[in-house]
């Protein structure tokens, strides 16, 4: 039954990986944020473009990421599914996250996010994640106000 | 707490699946690409909605959007990586979408694409395919322009 039992901890460090993860985006903590990834994560985010590679990039495109929004915002995550086994994991979870503009008007988008994970001397790294925003075919918009 | 990670054998077996998904989806056989998926997969999609959850609403998906293709569809993986453990296994690429609709008009686009699997009684199967295209914050439009 040991696997089992290694299986639920995993499940369970990477729960708790991803709520520490969001705590730092919540305090828009950028040495924090990019705490939790290797050296050559490669990322597929929502905007700007197709990828980024290794953690250099990415933090720039983090930096600028945060510096977008810079009032009072917040982050939650909705319908975690979480796989993990054998020092490798992956999850996947719709993100509504969003802030209050100058002129007082809140802003809420829903975002997919799924990210992946190696175990790396006993500790999860994030190899790789991916954010995105579904569209509308017919207008080629980005939907970002659409609820699950 | 050195993890045994990427056996060659687990990932021949990935990308060996994901060429016969690429095959299938250049067909557009349904069956096919439906073969190696899990009843209850999640899937992200690049059009709306915001996710597809069940082999069902998988499905449906194909079958909205194939009678809108004339002809077979181009589809070329570009730098896919593969990780896999003996139970769980992620893979990312970028892909180039191309054909032509039927109403005559043309397209080619890179999508980014990332896909969680399992071993389950001994078969690897998707439980998980995110497919996307940034935006472009200027016009809130799909990038699908964008080349790796």
């Amino acid at each position: 039954m040991a696997p089992k039992d290694n299986t639920v901890t995993d499940e369970t460090q990477i729960r708790d990986l991803i709520e520490d993860w969001a705590d730092a985006l919540r305090a828009k903590d950028l040495d924090r944020i990019m705490s939790y990834y290797t050296p050559d994560v490669l990322a597929f985010d929502a905007i700007s473009q197709l990828r980024f590679v290794g953690v250099d990039a990415y933090r720039k495109h983090w930096e600028a990421c945060l510096s977008m929004c810079s009032g009072p915002s917040f982050f939650e995550i909705h319908d975690l599914g979480i796989t993990a086994r054998d020092g490798l994991a992956f999850c996947h979870a719709l993100n509504r996250c969003g802030g209050t503009a100058e002129d007082g008007e809140e802003k809420v988008c829903w975002m997919r996010m799924t990210v992946c994970y190696r175990k790396i001397d006993g500790d999860w790294k994030v190899v790789h994640e991916h954010f995105s925003a579904p569209f509308d075919m017919q207008s080629g918009k980005a939907l970002f106000e659409l609820q699950p | 707490m050195a993890t045994e990670v990427s056996p060659a054998s687990n990932e021949a077996e990935i990308r060996k699946l994901i060429d016969a998904w690429a095959t299938a989806f250049r067909a557009k056989n349904i069956d096919g690409l439906m073969a190696n998926h899990s009843a209850d997969i999640v899937l992200f999609d690049v059009p709306t909605p915001l996710q597809y959850r069940g082999a069902d609403a998988y499905r449906k998906n194909w079958e909205q959007w194939f009678p809108t293709l004339d002809g077979p569809i181009g589809c070329e993986i570009r730098d896919l990586s593969v990780t896999a453990s003996d139970d769980v296994a992620f893979s990312h690429s970028l892909n180039r979408i191309s054909g032509k609709k039927t109403d005559g008009e043309a397209f080619d686009v890179w999508v980014r694409v990332t896909v969680g699997f399992r071993k389950i009684g001994g078969t690897w199967v998707v439980t998980h395919e995110h497919v996307s295209a940034p935006f472009d914050m200027e016009t809130g439009k799909a990038a699908c322009d964008l080349e790796p």
